[in-house]
Formats: structure tokens, sequence, C-alpha cells
């Protein structure tokens, strides 16, 4: 018993200490958050992506976060918003992930006539409200700021 | 059995590194007084941090390798490795040792997903006094509740962001409420403010939030909320 412990142990730290040189496995991510941005307030949005960015810095790769936008909060992610400026250099954490809801991108083609145009490092996903029921029933966390 | 015991290991090896404020330590000290297990989880982290930093003397791994290059970089690394294998070994033989039963205490305060108890955490991050009024009283629904004859149901209530106010001593409309609630459910509702917001608050706009004596201070609220719901708490959002 004593034996099996040992070589145990001596296994274990050694995939760990291995583990350390590998790259970051995401998918992998101790701890998982959707964040919901659904206001065109310009405030929330604002926390919204603080809240991101403090996580991102207090978890490092210990955190995988997907905010997802719809309704009127679509526009967080549209060149239209001032506050989309910032989404661009955070999608390029591999850990932030920004998600536009597909039914108002449509909704709002609809009324304006021409396509919604995205800014960079953003993916659609069909619909906000499904994609974050989704998460939570894959165990995600959710806040909605 | 308290049920505030959660405390980050972020916030824990800032407490190890003397980092945090006179108020924080103190709060951390008590908490270890009464906690074992607290105690023994402090020592595993101190245990770690020392061997981390007795690799990095060897040889700056990362980011400092530049700096400081070695003329045995191989030997480095690998004294960094062993200390690494040992520091996890040594921590694993031992666990038996430092944690007779499991270190349920530290993870999850009362909590008991088996009960058929409702766990709800509330969420305000706006200075909405009317949603959170509405907080309020489904709080005290869910209090009042019974099962079993007794109050089984809890209940957490988070503010960060802008719904700091709600819980500050000199801002709050419910101080008398919250003092009332509180005092009526020991144990079974707690509120909690985040010191990050305190933090950017007295940073951004030189503004001193004192909370009210009732609230317990997170260290980040929405970590607080991410941990609760991995628990298993129900998420409401204001």
């Amino acid at each position: 018993m004593k034996n099996l412990r040992l070589s145990a142990g001596l296994a274990i730290a050694m995939l760990l200490a291995l583990a350390g040189f590998q790259g970051p496995a995401f998918a992998d991510a101790k701890h998982k958050l959707v964040i919901q941005v659904s206001t065109d307030d310009v405030r929330t949005q604002n926390i919204a992506l603080n809240n991101a960015v403090n996580l991102q810095k207090a978890m490092g790769d210990d955190i995988e976060i997907e905010i997802v936008a719809y309704g009127p909060g679509l526009k967080l992610l549209t060149p239209a918003s001032p506050v989309s400026k910032r989404v661009p250099d955070l999608a390029l954490y591999e850990n932030i992930t920004f998600s536009a809801c597909g039914n108002t991108m449509k909704k709002f083609a609809k009324k304006s006539g021409k396509d919604v145009k995205l800014v960079e490092g953003v993916k659609v996903v069909p619909a906000g409200v499904l994609r974050i029921m989704e998460l939570q029933e894959q165990g995600w966390s959710y806040v909605r700021p | 059995m308290t049920e505030i015991n959660k405390i980050s290991d972020e916030m824990l090896n800032a407490f190890i590194d003397h980092e945090l404020s006179d108020d924080d330590m103190m709060q951390i000290y008590m908490a270890m007084s009464k906690d074992a297990d607290l105690r023994a989880h402090v020592c595993d982290l101190r245990a770690t941090r020392d061997l981390v930093r007795s690799a990095y003397q060897v040889s700056p791994l990362l980011g400092k390798a530049k700096r400081l290059p070695s003329r045995f970089p191989a030997w480095g690394l690998a004294a960094a490795i062993a200390s690494l294998s040992l520091g996890g070994l040594l921590g694993w033989l031992a666990y038996p040792v430092w944690h007779p039963a499991a270190p349920s205490a530290l993870v999850a305060g009362v909590d008991d997903p088996s009960a058929s108890r409702v766990r709800v955490v509330f969420h305000a991050s706006r200075n909405d006094a009317d949603a959170f009024e509405q907080i309020l009283d489904e709080a005290e629904t869910l209090l009042a509740a019974k099962t079993g004859g007794r109050t089984a149901n809890l209940v957490r209530i988070v503010a960060n962001g802008e719904g700091l106010y709600l819980l500050s001593a000199r801002t709050s409309p419910f101080k008398d409420r919250i003092q009332q609630l509180n005092a009526q459910h020991k144990n079974h509702i707690v509120f909690a403010g985040c010191s990050q917001t305190r933090k950017r608050m007295k940073r951004e706009r030189g503004e001193s939030i004192e909370l009210l004596p009732e609230v317990l201070m997170v260290n980040s609220g929405v970590i607080e909320l991410l941990e609760l719901q991995e628990e298993g708490w129900r998420y409401m959002p204001i």
C-alpha cells in the first residue's frame, strides 16, 4: 500500500510538472462563466467587459468566459457602440469569447435594410438566450451585470 | 457552523504575502482561529509558495529567464521540476495527515446538496432601490418557508458595482430591514459586498464606502457568484 501510494504520488507529481509546460487547454478550464449583455446601457456594457477583464486577471487560465449579446445589447458588438472599441482586444484572449445573437442580427437587418456589421473577433450564435441556456445546462455559471 | 468561511485562495495567498489591509488580515486570523481545515489549507498554500520561490531562486523560469541567464539552464529547470514534483508528492502524501476528514467546511459552509432546501444567490449590480426591495421581499418569503418544521432555505445577497451603495452604512435605504433580516434569520441569510468595487471607488472617485455592520466583505463579487453557482446555488440578478 505504501509503495502504491509512493509510486502513484510520483507519477502524479511528474504529470503535474509536465502539464505546466504544455499549452493551456481551455476546454478543461476549471471555471466557466457566461455573461449576459441585453441592454444598450453603456455603463452596464462597460461593467460586463470589466467583469471579464478582472476575472481573466484573477483566474488566468482557470476560467473560460463567454459574453453573449442580444436584443439592444447587440450594439456592444457593433461599431455603433463606443464600448465596442474594447471588444477586439479582449477577444484576443483565448479564454474570452464574444457571441452575437443571430436572431437579433436578422431583426436589426430587416429594420435598417442592411446587414449588421460586427467588430472583429466576434462569433455568431443562432439565438442568444438559447446559447445562455445551453451553456448553463453544461454547468456554466451565469452573471447578468 | 458558519457559512461565511469561504475565503478564496487568492485572498489567502495575499494574506500569506502580507499584502492585505489590517482589517482583512484580522478577518482571516479570526476565521483561522475557528477552523482547523482553513489552518491546514493556509499551511499548504504557504508550503507551495516557499517551494515555488526556492525553485525560482535556482533558475528563474518563464519571463524572468531573459534578465537572469543561467549558465546551466537545464539544471535549473530540472531543479524546478524536482521541487514542484516534490511539493506535489509531499502534499499528496501528507493529505491524510492534515485532513483527517474531507475539507468540506472550507468549501461549502452549510451547503448540503442532498437536502431539499433552496439556495438562492441574489445579485445587485445597480443602485436600484425598487429592485432591491423586491429582492428583500423574495428573500423574506424564501426564509419564511419551512421544510420539515424548520427553516432550511439559504439566501445570499451579493452586491457589486453601483449596487454596493445599497449596502453602504451611509446611503442604504434599507439599513433597518437588513439588520432585522440578519438578526431574524441568522446563518440563513448573508449580505456580501465586493471589495474590488470598494477599492475601485476609492481609486477612481476618492469615495470610501463603509458597509453596514451586517455585511460581509468578499474579495470579488463576481467570483462569489461564479463559485456559488458551481456549488449548485440558483442565481437571480436584479
